[in-house]
């Protein structure tokens, strides 16, 4: 790859470099500024109408264009929030002032296209929602670059899994469009597609409950801005693997000038906000005091009381900490017309709430721009992240959570739990040890070449490697032998994995512009793209340690029951695409286009060649329109824009073929068993998407509206249908199984309903529905299949929903202390949820019915920054997600695994409907299903500019000091630990959303220094 | 146009065509084919069923019984009281405690690795099937050994075929016809699917028999498996004529490696005094019995003491699939009615080799003799000869053993012992299979 680019490189230059002995000709400079504030605004982009030159402004709003011909030139500024304003001015002007007003929804922005280069925003007729990273952590700081995106763009969901430091979450955008493949969007960084698993690290936890997301190792202050393509009308032409939405991340880049140093330190906290109050009373029984062996007494027991006997023991009785945060940031940007740069290091030490779980990360990123004619421009980005993420034990592995969520009075007696459920919580510390040593370098290389006015082409090259070590340790620990969980853990173990994912990717676009009639645009685009990814990995493992103090593989004793290792294998994906557009202007009033993209890709089955992808879309900026302008003069922009597009999504690797595994056999002879079923008629699912919409802004800009309505249809969704074992082969098959129907629609209105010299206050409120459904599974007569535990793919209801039995009722017997529960017979009426015969498993039972969504319909933000006595503002964000349930897997565990619920002892004085579903062996399970909407106050942040004068002495040129909020508070009915917690992987992790002794999200407060020098 | 923009046209274009001819280098460099990505490790299906693969195969339709055949003693010996579950994994506890439903989902799709043994049951019936049907249609020239080969996969078909009958408490067999399209079969009651067995050991039978000596092993393995089977039809009679055939000392084993977990012996893997996930059973603790050797390991786990079976050793100690043990026990229950001299004979015979050097073991039966004396002596004899080696909860089922501790107590774990015993056929068949639904 590196020969490649080097002799790319070369050619591009030899080629362009008679291009580069730049004209002697005139210049222009200047200042861009706010309007009304008439601050600078660094990073404006200032070009010359009609031709190849620009420049960025510098921090205090400077630009200087060489290479001016003529007399007079007319110049654009843009930058993201403010309308693109034109100005003339004469050839040699030094002092040209442009003033460019805020506009919350301007049309004139320019976007990322899909062909990769810049587009207004005018010019495309579907929705891109735009988060202006910039301007976000300069108001407040956020912690992950999922926090950047939550709540900021409509229809983009961030599912969190847990509140352990390091983890991530996944995002949904416009809901669940695939029964068996990633739901995740792609991302793109600079043009780039990179990695974005998700839910990597170690395996430590069942069912994945705490992953590491590969978006979250971006540094969101690198981050100029993210735009979000969110469905097949937007992302056409990214080809096959799109239909999900398209994360788009262009970062920073230097701007002219001298050097400009940001140096930003912060310090804060994490905690588990009121754990004491957030866990349960228990019960449990013990002999009785002075009873004859045998007699039981049944008690129960409070937190406080787990604390105060933890304590007499000599153990810490906060059972969670509080973690401390510290970030420090120095960046450096600056340069000339002809170079600039961007560079940045970043060192975070994150600790979390419990004392297993921090990490630190170290990344840099260095964005080089050189243009060495105004024809010709080389980008070179690279940014490097590196540092171990420790986690804790959750879910099925134990822990923190897990130990106080079934604590009981008869592990009183433990001298190893001390009426916790299983090992005191420095026991899990000590012994259970899970981390993964994070090395991923992302760099791309991009030439710009225009050489004439009608001609632009670009050739971007990209590679992301990510490389994970990730580790489960357990050392050995004598003193833990004997102890009745721990017991032969502690004669320690090591699993380590080594893995290493590389995405590469080559674009070529070339792009023919002209001009005719003086009323018709037009820009016709071809280009090709290869991307191919690879992943690599080796497992090696060992168990018991023959002495205490040893820490490797080759130290161990056993080999380790259950672990087939070692392992080492891999896997890839290559997709080769070529597309074509055309895009036509009418008085910079309407715009058409149109374009197709075709694809061909290693995942598709050998039955299936190519598929290929429509677009087209149409803007209509009545605005323009003097009719319009005259009769509503209010409005500043008003534009009715559609999109109609298709884009697939890729079958899983191999998932198309028939394969065998090598395996030892009989008497460990070579031999082979059967792998997947495989499936040569695989096709790509597709997605064909239509969008409706309006932009609007009205009162000089102070009210701006985004409205949009979505049709998106998935066909040949594929399906990992479950075979009959009896078929000979485990697992799941995948087969093009029917339809999915996602229609909503996304809101987003900002405004500034007050501006005055002391107050200003800007808003910003977005709303998404999202109706899902599947229409067709592709089976006659099959109107269900099973998706995880308790969860149904049914026809007519949303993907992954909740069907169980319905309780409705209970009738207690207290002759036998037994409850049999009443059930929906489903068709309206009520019924014995075990039938006739009274028995769980048989043909008269009661029939599962739909229990709800899995995933919010309906969710919304509403921010507001308040500036007040002209250095203060105050930021708020309140987000929201209604209309889903989740499982409780706390109430569970605690009422149908460990007893530890008064209805099990109490059974005549509780809920019989209640009673009835616990006594069930866990065959009814509505009870456990809740109802999980939520409202949270997720941010919160005051800030204060610090005077120049008391800046200058800081040698600063300015000074800003700010105390942040994250996750304070939650307005939520949902009676487990947290509304938003839950698995992300596993049988239970796929689409349900299932919460079983997980961390909640932590509460955090931070202070922040932020200097610029 | 002027000349000049002329000019960069035509170089604009000239660079086009630079870049799109590196791009096409580009993937050229990809080993011919840039959308080419081959598995490192995976073989395709396609190619594969030839003469020359036919050892290759065979020895993983075998592997793919044994490992299955571990988990079922391993889970079989949860239900069947043989052993205690020791863990904190809750989707063990309904084995343990016998309240399994068709919907719990660790026996009807996990690997053998993992405790699953419906699915690793049914894909060693299918791996035999598939290379049988191949050797049948392959001659003794393409395949060294072709009927000795036919006679082992027809007895790891015929033995996973009868432990779906066993420990089920229906089972369905689906084959594949000449262009490899499923043909579903109909849900089996346990008898049914017995009979199916008994067909395969038949073949094994013959198949050895045409191999002559280098089948020997298959062939006795095979007279066990059909007697087996009869034996669960109810067909003393015929059970007895095979049993009578396998000679003095003859034992068929399924074999245990430290090459892989799947090689794992899993009843080790489960109870040794490493890996404490299990205790050894109530009943089977303190008996100062060679059959049943184990011995406390000094540590209490969730309330249960833990006792570490000392049958297999190590991680590579054979499970015995097919004994001339099982063979005589079989032998005697025939002859509870016609010959109880000789029930009691065999009896005493097993109650010998538990006084094995350091054992007091059992002495000489002394109890009545009527029919149904002997018969509860002969279900004990094979509680202990047979020892976590597969029988168990076929016995459970077939002779109404009362468990220890017995359902309706208290479980350790929460609720009280149930009393499925069976495994019932899994959701995951019922709600795929078309000729299930």
């Amino acid at each position: 790859m590196s020969r490649w680019f080097t002799f790319a490189a070369t050619v591009l230059l030899v080629g362009a470099a008679p291009t580069m002995l730049r004209a002697q000709e005139g210049s222009v400079a200047g200042t861009v500024v706010a309007a009304g504030s008439e601050e600078p605004l660094a990073g404006a982009l200032v070009t010359v109408v009609g031709g190849t030159q620009r420049a960025n402004a510098d921090d205090q709003g400077r630009f200087r264009i060489v290479g001016i011909t003529g007399p007079t030139v007319m110049l654009e500024a843009r930058r993201i929030g403010y309308r693109a304003t034109r100005v003339t001015v004469r050839n040699g002007e030094l002092h040209a002032r442009i003033t460019l007003s805020a506009s919350p929804t301007s049309l004139e922005a320019v976007v990322v296209s899909a062909t990769g280069g810049r587009v207004e925003k005018k010019a495309i007729g579907n929705s891109v929602a735009t988060v202006d990273a910039a301007a976000v952590t300069e108001i407040a700081p956020v912690n992950s670059m999922q926090g950047l995106i939550n709540g900021r763009a409509p229809g983009v969901v961030i599912q969190t899994a847990t509140g352990a430091v390091g983890s991530g979450g996944r995002i949904r955008v416009r809901g669940n469009a695939s029964f068996s493949l990633s739901n995740e969007p792609l991302l793109y960084i600079d043009g780039v597609r990179v990695n974005n698993n998700p839910s990597s690290g170690p395996q430590n936890q069942d069912f994945g409950s705490s992953s590491i997301s590969r978006i979250n190792d971006l540094n969101p202050e690198d981050i100029e801005s993210i735009e979000i393509l969110k469905g097949p009308a937007a992302a056409a032409l990214y080809g096959t693997e799109a239909s999900n939405g398209v994360i788009q991340v262009i970062t920073k880049r230097g701007v002219g000038g001298a050097p400009k140093w940001n140096v930003i330190a912060r310090q804060g906290v994490n905690y588990f906000q009121d754990w004491e109050s957030r866990f349960w009373t228990n019960y449990g029984v013990i002999q009785k005091p002075g009873a004859p062996a045998g007699v039981l007494d049944t008690l129960p027991i409070t937190i406080q009381q787990i604390r105060d006997t933890i304590a007499a023991y000599g153990f810490n009785p906060d059972v969670f900490r509080n973690g401390r945060r510290q970030e420090t940031e120095v960046s450096v940007s600056g340069g000339s017309d002809v170079f600039n740069y961007y560079a940045s290091g970043n060192y975070l030490d994150d600790a979390g709430a419990e004392v297993s779980n921090y990490t630190r990360k170290s990344s840099g990123r260095v964005n080089l721009g050189i243009s060495p004619s105004n024809s010709f421009r080389i980008s070179v980005n690279a940014g490097a992240v590196m540092g171990p993420t420790h986690l804790s034990c959750e879910a099925g592995c134990g822990g923190r959570v897990w130990t106080m969520t079934a604590t009981t009075p008869s592990n009183c007696a433990n001298p190893w739990t001390h009426c916790l459920y299983s090992s005191l919580p420095e026991a899990y510390d000590e012994t259970y040890q899970f981390w993964q040593n994070l090395n991923r370098l992302s760099s791309s290389v991009r030439f710009d070449h225009t050489p004439a006015t009608w001609f632009t082409h670009r050739l971007t090259a990209g590679v992301d490697r990510t490389a994970e070590q990730n580790v489960y340790f357990t050392p050995r620990i004598d003193s833990l032998l004997a102890s009745t969980q721990i017991g032969s853990d502690a004669l320690g173990s090591k699993d380590l994995e080594e893995r290493q994912i590389t995405y590469a990717s080559l674009d070529y676009a070339a792009t023919v512009s002209k001009s005719f009639r003086t009323d018709f645009t037009s820009a016709t685009t071809a280009g090709a793209q290869y991307y191919r990814d690879n992943t690599h990995f080796a497992r090696a493992a060992g168990c018991v340690f023959p002495l205490a103090g040893l820490t490797d593989i080759s130290a161990t004793t056993q080999a380790c029951p259950g672990l087939p290792l070692p392992i080492e294998d891999g896997f890839g994906n290559a997709t080769l695409g070529v597309y074509g557009q055309e895009q036509v202007g009418w008085r910079d009033a309407l715009f058409l286009i149109a374009a197709v993209r075709s694809d061909n890709s290693s995942a598709f089955g050998t039955n299936y060649s190519r598929a290929v992808y429509p677009k087209f879309s149409v803007s209509w900026i009545l605005s323009q329109w003097s009719a319009v302008h005259d009769r509503l003069p209010m409005l500043n922009e008003l534009r009715f824009r559609a999109a109609y597009g298709e884009a697939g999504k890729a079958p899983a690797t191999y998932s198309a073929t028939r394969t065998f595994i090598p395996t030892p056999g009989y008497n460990d002879a070579p031999s082979v068993t059967a792998g997947t079923p495989g499936n040569p008629n695989l096709r790509p699912e597709r997605g064909k998407e239509i969008e409706l919409g309006f932009d609007a802004s009205a009162f000089n800009d102070r009210v701006g509206l985004e409205f949009t309505y979505y049709r998106k249809r998935t066909l040949d969704a594929i399906l990992d249908r479950e075979l009959p074992p009896s078929l000979g082969y485990s697992g799941t098959q995948p087969f093009n199984a029917g339809e999915i129907l996602n229609s909503g629609t996304e809101l987003l209105l900002r405004g500034t309903p007050y501006r005055g010299n002391q107050l200003s206050w800007d808003a910003t409120f977005t709303l998404a529905t999202n109706a899902n459904k599947v229409v067709d599974l592709g089976m006659p007569g099959v109107t269900f299949v099973t998706a995880g535990t308790y969860g149904r793919h049914e026809i007519g209801y949303p993907v992954g929903a909740w069907f169980e039995q319905r309780v409705v009722g209970g009738v207690f017997d207290p002759a036998t202390n037994k409850a049999t529960g009443i059930c929906d017979n489903g068709s309206g009426g009520t019924m014995p949820c075990y039938g006739a015969d009274g028995k769980a498993g048989t043909a008269d039972d009661a029939p599962n019915v739909y229990l709800g969504r899995s995933s919010p319909p309906t969710e919304g933000s509403f921010s507001s920054t308040f500036t007040f006595l002209r250095n203060f503002r105050l930021y708020g964000l309140v987000d929201w997600q209604t209309g889903w349930k989740k499982m409780n897997g706390n109430l569970r565990v605690r009422c149908t695994v460990a007893v530890r619920c008064f209805e099990n002892y109490y059974p005549a004085q509780s809920d019989p409907a209640i009673v009835a579903q616990i006594q069930s062996n866990r065959n009814l399970v509505d009870f456990l299903i809740q109802d999980a909407s939520f409202a949270k106050l997720r941010e919160l942040t005051l800030a204060y500019d610090i005077p120049d004068r008391f800046a200058r002495q800081l040698r600063a040129t300015r000074a800003n000091i700010a105390l942040s909020g994250h996750n304070l508070h939650t307005w939520t009915s949902y009676p487990g630990l947290e509304p938003e917690a839950m698995f992300l992987g596993g049988s239970r992790g796929t689409f349900q959303s299932w919460e079983q002794t997980t961390l909640p999200q932590l509460t955090q407060w931070t202070v922040s220094l932020s200097l610029t020098l | 146009m002027t000349r000049i923009s002329i000019r960069r046209a035509s170089r604009a274009v000239g660079l086009a065509g630079t870049a799109m001819l590196l791009g096409i280098g580009f993937l050229a460099a990809c080993n011919g084919d840039p959308l080419s990505v081959p598995s490192p490790t995976q073989v395709p299906a396609k190619g594969l069923y030839v003469p020359s693969n036919a050892q290759l195969l065979v020895n993983g339709a075998i592997g793919d019984f044994e490992c299955a055949f571990n988990a079922y003693t391993a889970l079989g010996g949860l239900i069947g009281d043989e052993l205690n579950d020791a863990t904190q994994t809750a989707d063990r506890f309904p084995y343990d405690a016998r309240t399994m439903t068709s919907s719990d989902r660790r026996y009807a799709v996990n690997g053998c690795a993992g405790l699953g043994v419906y699915t690793p049951l049914q894909a060693a019936r299918v791996s035999a099937d598939a290379i049988r049907t191949s050797l049948e249609g392959w001659t003794d020239a393409e395949v060294p050994d072709r009927q000795a080969l036919l006679a082992s996969v027809d007895l790891v078909e015929g033995y996973s075929m009868l432990l779906l009958s066993e420990g089920f408490c229906s089972t369905t067999f689906t084959t594949y016809d000449a262009s490899q399209n499923p043909v579903y079969g109909p849900e089996l009651q346990p008898k049914d699917a017995a009979a199916k067995a008994e067909e395969r050991f038949t073949a094994a039978i013959a198949a050895a028999q045409a191999a002559g000596s280098s089948a020997s092993n298959t062939l006795y393995a095979a007279y066990v498996g059909r007697a087996r089977a009869r034996l669960d039809q109810g067909n003393l009679a015929g059970a007895r004529e095979d049993a009578v055939l396998v000679p003095a000392g003859f034992v068929y084993n399924v074999s245990a490696s430290q090459s892989s977990t799947r090689r794992t012996n899993r009843v080790w893997a489960e109870n040794d005094s490493i890996n404490q996930a299990s205790s050894v059973g109530n009943y089977y603790r303190n008996l100062n019995d060679a059959r049943v050797p184990s011995y406390y390991y000094g540590k209490v786990i969730r309330g249960d003491s833990i006792f570490i079976q000392q049958k297999y050793p190590s991680a590579s100690s054979p499970i015995p699939l097919a004994t001339y043990r099982e063979a005589q026990l079989i032998i005697a229950e025939a002859d509870i009615a016609t010959n109880p001299a000789n029930t009691v004979a065999i009896i005493n015979a097993e109650r010998a080799r538990s006084r094995a050097p350091g054992y007091a073991g059992q002495p000489d039966y002394s109890g009545p003799t009527d029919a149904a004396s002997l018969k509860a002596e002969v279900v004990n004899q094979r509680r202990l000869a047979l020892w976590l080696d597969s029988h168990h909860l076929g016995d459970v089922i077939r002779y109404g053993i009362t468990l220890i501790p017995p359902a309706g107590t208290p479980y350790r774990n929460g609720g009280t012992y149930g009393n499925n015993v069976c495994l019932p056929l899994p959701d995951i068949e019922r709600l795929n299979n078309p000729n299930l639904q």
